[in-house]
């Protein structure tokens, strides 16, 4: 996994398109609640967060999973759920902390993030720059700077 | 290291034995099993049972897929003795020597010494043999003793297949390990409206029949059938390592360490077979559930290597599909904990129940009927450890909460 999915929230403005066109590329129609990404919100207090998944080091999701159909993928290194072998049990939808994993009820299987092979598509889409693809290393640096800067702020 | 041998091809054996390949490419891995199948899903035999799954999909592995990460398999057979001393074991004459051993050896169902349960027509819902057998003994009248989660599923599972159940529970209430009283309720009233007569507080004492099952008696009344499913708990398979001299604990599950040793050097034991320790209590408990079986296979195996890791604990998670309506609890019930030092934190709306259970500001246990997401939040807070004061702070803060945006589902359950 060289690169990752980056969300600067404080440049997202809610807008959705992300949802959108996240359940378009993977099923067709555009429909938030087929999105693997989420935004989410709180309008009175005005600030807006996209979560997708982590790629945890420990997967809650692979874990739980009874039948082998939750799995790190060691090509890609991405926790990817074959929907082949899913039987919709939702172990893996109660147990993600970040409340990322989904259950398709037509199809009755679970979903995820899966970094659209390589090219995220909510990150082509995002007009505002809040969803980026980088490579892990640029995240990192950001995000130390981030942290050094409110430290510094303090003082 | 010379080679390693792996007893058990369940959940925690399997976890085991990739963990080895992961780490180390050559070490030799044998693993001894039982049953002559490839590891599949025990989770998900019930349902197989109704239909929902079908039997190729239970199975995780193919045979060759334990030969290409180099794993040698004697399934099939019985293990007849292990020498310690000379670090032996003697399986059907044969002899394997070994260098550490990791026993995960499972547990098997009971069926209560009652009259009659060694007749044709009782069952139990185990392994996939039992499947195939209550399927070809083509079941019409079931009755279901236990309602612990296999209870309730092959009771539902049954039920789809056309069958008429009714279900038996000993305790007060159904699902008396995972859930309390009141949600208990609501569930066995949705499985009554459903169609399975459920009846708690009684106790089977016999079966009737001549030579196939015919009927039961209870403690109350007579109940006509021609099947019985014994869902009444299970037995730590320990008896192999008892004679070789491991030690077992008090609730009957091989007795570890946190590194997953037991008693004896070199000798690791992980799954349903062990006693481990509860994440929340500190208590000794058996856990017997898949991804604790899992995670203790993981450990196992790591120690095993040399690297020293410790078990965070067992930690339940059971999601229920009742009636196609999602139950779920996580954690402890309140009869497992100190009814004078828990708060109950209690919430409903017209499709929804949940109840979150705090002692000391900490989170102990959350049961759910109807809520879809939004739990993994609750049960991260609550293996972290997390006070409800620090929650309710990082929540009313704005710049906090847009960094742990994640705290945001557990919020409704959380804020009273």
């Amino acid at each position: 996994m060289n690169k990752v999915l980056m969300f600067n929230y404080h440049k997202c403005v809610g807008c959705k398109n992300c949802e959108m066109i996240c359940s378009l590329v993977h099923e067709g129609i555009c429909s938030p609640a087929l999105s693997r990404i989420r935004v989410a919100k709180d309008e009175r207090a005005g600030w807006n967060v996209p979560i997708s998944c982590a790629m945890c080091e420990k997967p809650a999701c692979v874990t739980v999973c009874p039948v082998g159909a939750c799995f790190r993928n060691r090509d890609t290194d991405l926790v990817t759920i074959d929907e082949q072998k899913c039987i919709g049990c939702r172990q893996c939808v109660q147990a993600c902390p970040f409340s990322h994993v989904n259950f398709n009820p037509v199809k009755k299987v679970a979903f995820k993030c899966d970094q659209c092979g390589g090219e995220p598509q909510c990150a082509k889409y995002c007009w505002t720059g809040a969803i980026t693809y980088q490579p892990l290393e640029e995240v990192l640096n950001y995000r130390r700077q981030e942290t050094a800067e409110k430290i510094a702020s303090e003082y | 290291m010379k080679n390693i041998i792996i007893i058990g091809n369940g959940a925690a054996g399997n976890s085991a034995a990739e963990t080895i390949r992961r780490q180390n490419m050559d070490v030799p891995i044998v693993m001894i099993a039982r049953e002559e199948l490839p590891i599949y899903s025990a989770c998900a035999l019930p349902d197989c049972l109704s239909g929902w799954v079908n039997r190729n999909q239970l199975f995780i592995k193919q045979m060759q897929d334990y030969k290409r990460i180099g794993i040698i398999t004697k399934f099939g057979y019985e293990i007849s003795h292990i020498d310690i001393k000379q670090r032996l074991i003697l399986i059907d004459k044969e002899t394997v020597a070994f260098d550490r051993l990791i026993l995960a050896t499972g547990s098997r169902a009971i069926i209560p010494p009652v009259p009659g349960s060694n007749m044709a027509g009782n069952f139990v819902v185990k392994t996939i043999s039992d499947i195939d057998q209550i399927m070809a003994y083509k079941p019409h009248q079931v009755l279901v003793v236990g309602s612990g989660n296999i209870g309730v599923e092959v009771a539902e599972a049954l039920h789809m297949r056309g069958c008429h159940v009714t279900m038996v529970e000993v305790m007060d209430h159904i699902l008396p390990r995972i859930f309390d009283k009141e949600p208990a309720r609501r569930l066995s009233q949705m499985l009554l409206d459903h169609g399975i007569t459920v009846l708690t507080r009684e106790k089977v004492i016999g079966v009737s029949g001549g030579g196939r099952v015919e009927g039961a008696t209870t403690d109350q009344r007579a109940i006509n059938c021609d099947t019985i499913i014994w869902a009444a708990g299970v037995r730590q398979n320990v008896e192999i390592a008892q004679t070789a001299g491991v030690r077992i604990g008090k609730l009957g599950g091989i007795q570890v360490d946190s590194h997953m040793q037991t008693n004896l050097e070199g000798i690791y034991a992980c799954g349903d077979c062990i006693e481990s320790i509860d994440m929340l209590t500190g208590k000794p408990t058996l856990s017997l559930l898949w991804p604790n079986a899992k995670r203790q296979g993981e450990v196992a195996a790591l120690n095993c290597l040399g690297q020293e890791v410790d078990y965070e604990g067992a930690v339940s998670m059971v999601v229920e599909d009742i009636c196609g309506i999602t139950a779920v609890s996580i954690g402890m019930t309140s009869a497992a904990l100190d009814p004078q030092n828990t708060t109950i934190l209690e919430g409903q709306t017209p499709n929804e129940y949940w109840r979150v259970l705090v002692q000391d500001d900490l989170i102990m246990g959350m049961q759910t009927i109807g809520i879809t997401s939004g739990l993994g939040a609750v049960m991260t807070l609550m293996k972290k450890r997390t006070t409800l004061r620090e929650f309710k702070q990082t929540v009313i803060d704005n710049n906090l909460i847009r960094k742990t945006a994640w705290y945001l589902p557990a919020r409704r359950f959380l804020e009273v």
